[in-house]
């Protein structure tokens, strides 16, 4: 026991003291925030460049609304505060229609967008305001070099129909406030359950709020079992490679079992990711506070990560480490990686239809499979529904036997592997050795 | 009590035999010095005895015991050199120490490398240091949990001649101190002059084994060194010889087994000026040569 720690303190200071972790650790959530900030930080950088658009109006009613709407538009975009521009201008230009040859008139158009004189053409067909009309005539077109950018289809979209509209129902002798009245919508809001507060004994409602936070609750789980395999169980795999290629593996062995080499290694590795961990649970439940949503997550829920994380480094990382130990080479290393990583990356697959209905029978099957139960079984503890405490329970022995079996598999593996110079092995090699020793 | 002691030890890889039946008695307090050409199964054999791999058949005892049971009391020094690169040189020592339940090690660390001209190494990387530096700290890292049996794989391959004696003189002290030196080593002229006993294995089996003194003897006083000047020497010219080894200045002649050397020296004469004339034992290197050259070689494989 004496050995193994000794192993596990350096394997862990020999993780925790590198400048990459300290990087890693906090460029993660950069990372997977990152496109929440930068639309936060870009939010006040539009592009304000203005838009110039032809219109060919065969309906010969539509293109005053457009202009007059456009005016209006474009005389709010000033911030009152300091007078710049917040958006750009649309401005449209009536274009009278080619009947002869209307083929030859959008290639026009179209060539005057490819040089730049427009940015976009619209063609209005003659019959758009027709409820009963043949739909060739009847529709709106719109023709643009830049499909992906849609603030101007958008606002045209809605502004035509609104006028269409109300020409239809002044046709038909209705009353536009009226019909808008009679047809306003109602949505369904969804609510999480009423319950009793602890304290005071008052009914408690729910708010919508709780269930954004149990998505925020969610996605933080699924950072985080990311995070804490990313920064414990693949850096093992390198270092069982360092050991193995710099030879170190062959004194250690001098001095250990391969058995306790790997289980300091692991245990080190445990230690680093439960590092990991309370560094970002700590930040988590603080924002948690801040934010006043420290109801939305059990604390139980707590307890799980941290055991279910302890068992995932220990499964995933005797997987890395006899990939480490089976591989000669680092390019080696890394397509034998690959098949592992997705081992840890098939969840993420299923996680729709898992969040959906976290009680259905696929959840419950699919969280009760070892290789998947860290990180499906946490997020459904995170979800709501609550799901039945012998779940999760089960979850860790399952994964506890698994866990057990693939530190023996990969403990032969890694004995075998770790002097072997030269070739790497084939995964019907390392099979063999799991199987023989 | 023999420091190790191997009985009918064999170890196949696959379908080739590294070692075989092979047996081996190393007394305490000697070094013994293990020679062979590349892949005649010394690293094998060594890496039996710490216990990193394991016979098929036969048995192994180190200090009367099995090998797991012993290892904290050997210290290694494996052939190619093995050190944590971005570690810091006095922690890989700590690391290494406090693998075989060494402790207070920090005194002896700063005077091993005081000793071995690295005091000021002691907090810089290991990747900062040369390569006759990274060795020298490997043989600390093998010698500071004072173990009773040092085994050292091919300890001054790489060595300049100064580093080379440091670590030589290092070796002979540990000896005088009461361990156990075991050695593989390339370099014949260091194993005539540090070890008690010389083991050679070739092809998997033991060859020899015993003192050089023994050894020299079991091939016989049978070597001349002459130098005659002005001309070259050819075993066809004088009979009684088997083989002329020319070094330039000397040559190297072998005798048949029952050629008197004065006859030898007679004919010599008659040929020209003999300028030097020496009735030698065989050297290592030579005995090493007959057993393992291409000459011996064929006639194992016919």
């Amino acid at each position: 026991m004496r050995k193994i720690l000794v192993i596990a303190v350096r394997e862990y200071q020999a993780a925790v003291r590198t400048k990459m972790f300290i990087i890693t650790l906090v460029l993660m959530p950069v990372l997977c925030t990152g496109g929440l900030i930068t639309h936060k930080l870009l939010g006040g950088q539009v592009d304000t460049t203005d838009r110039r658009v032809a219109v060919i109006d065969r309906s010969g009613i539509l293109f005053d609304v457009l202009a007059k709407a456009s005016d209006e538009r474009n005389a709010s975009l000033k911030d009152p505060a300091t007078g710049a521009k917040t958006g750009p201008a649309f401005f449209f230009d009536s274009v009278a229609p080619d009947d002869a040859d209307p083929d030859g008139q959008r290639l026009a158009l179209s060539n005057d967008i490819r040089q730049g004189r427009y940015f976009a053409f619209i063609e209005i067909g003659p019959d758009v305001v027709e409820p009963e009309a043949d739909p060739a005539r009847a529709r709106i077109e719109y023709y643009t070099d830049t499909p992906m950018y849609s603030p101007i289809q958008k606002f045209v979209d809605s502004l035509l129909n609104n006028a269409i509209q109300s020409h239809r129902l002044a046709k038909a002798g209705m009353d536009k406030t009226v019909v808008d009245r009679a047809t306003r919508w109602v949505s369904v809001e969804t609510l999480g359950l009423v319950q009793v507060d602890a304290k005071t004994g008052e009914v408690r409602g729910a708010d919508r709020r709780s269930i954004e936070a149990h998505v925020g609750v969610v996605i933080f789980c699924l950072f985080l079992v990311f995070m804490v395999i990313t920064v414990g169980a693949v850096p093992l795999m390198q270092s069982v490679l360092e050991e193995k290629m710099q030879r170190i593996a062959e004194v250690l062995l001098g001095s250990v079992t391969p058995f306790q080499l790997m289980a300091g290694k692991l245990l080190g590795t445990v230690g680093v990711s439960l590092t990991v961990l309370t560094l970002y649970l700590i930040a988590g439940v603080g924002v948690a506070e801040a934010v006043g949503l420290q109801s939305v997550a059990a604390r139980s829920l707590i307890v799980w990560i941290i055991a279910y994380q302890v068992l995932a480094i220990l499964m995933f990382g005797s997987f890395f480490s006899a990939v480490g130990a089976a591989c000669s080479d680092l390019k080696e290393a890394q397509s034998a990686f690959l098949p592992v990583w997705l081992i840890v990356c098939v969840p993420m697959f299923m996680l729709g239809p898992i969040l959906e209905e976290p009680t259905s029978t696929f959840a419950t099957v699919v969280s009760l499979i070892p290789l998947f139960t860290p990180i499906v079984m946490i997020v459904r503890l995170a979800a709501v529904p609550v799901i039945p405490l012998w779940q999760p329970m089960l979850g860790v022995v399952l994964t506890l036997a698994m866990t057990a079996l693939a530190v023996f598999a990969s403990g032969r593996i890694f004995r075998v592997g770790l002097l072997m110079q030269g070739k790497g092995a084939s995964f019907r090699d390392m099979l063999r050795w799991a199987v023989r020793g | 009590m023999n420091a190790v002691e191997l009985t009918d030890v064999t170890k196949t890889f696959g379908s080739h035999t590294a070692v075989d039946g092979l047996s081996l008695h190393v007394p305490q307090g000697a070094i013994y010095g293990f020679i062979g050409p590349n892949g005649s199964g010394k690293t094998t054999s060594l890496r039996m005895i710490m216990n990193i791999l394991y016979p098929d058949r036969g048995d192994i005892r180190v200090f009367g015991r099995p090998p797991r049971a012993a290892s904290d009391r050997i210290g290694y020094l494996p052939e190619e050199r093995g050190l944590y690169k971005r570690m810091r040189v006095l922690d890989l020592l700590r690391f290494y120490a406090e693998l075989k339940g060494c402790r207070g090690f920090k005194a002896e660390a700063q005077a091993w490398l005081a000793k071995l001209g690295l005091a000021d190494w002691g907090s810089r990387k290991v990747d900062a240091l040369s390569k006759g530096m990274a060795q020298k700290v490997q043989f600390i890292a093998s010698v500071i949990a004072r173990p009773e049996l040092v085994i050292l794989d091919e300890p001054f391959s790489g060595l300049d001649p100064v580093n080379m004696e440091a670590i030589r003189d290092e070796v002979l002290e540990l000896k005088r101190n009461g361990a156990t030196i075991l050695f593989s080593t390339h370099d014949m002229d260091v194993a005539e002059q540090m070890c008690d006993f010389i083991f050679m294995i070739f092809q998997g089996r033991k060859v020899l084994d015993g003192t050089l003194d023994d050894i020299q003897r079991q091939y016989g006083h049978d070597t001349l060194r002459v130098q005659v000047e002005g001309m070259r020497l050819t075993a066809e010219d004088l009979p009684g010889v088997a083989k002329v080894t020319d070094f330039g200045h000397l040559q190297e002649l072998r005798l048949l087994d029952d050629t008197d050397p004065q006859g030898v020296l007679a004919r010599l004469v008659q040929r020209g000026r003999v300028r030097h004339f020496q009735v030698a034992k065989p050297s290592l290197r030579d005995i090493f040569v007959r057993i393992a050259g291409p000459q011996a070689q064929e006639v194992t494989h016919a």
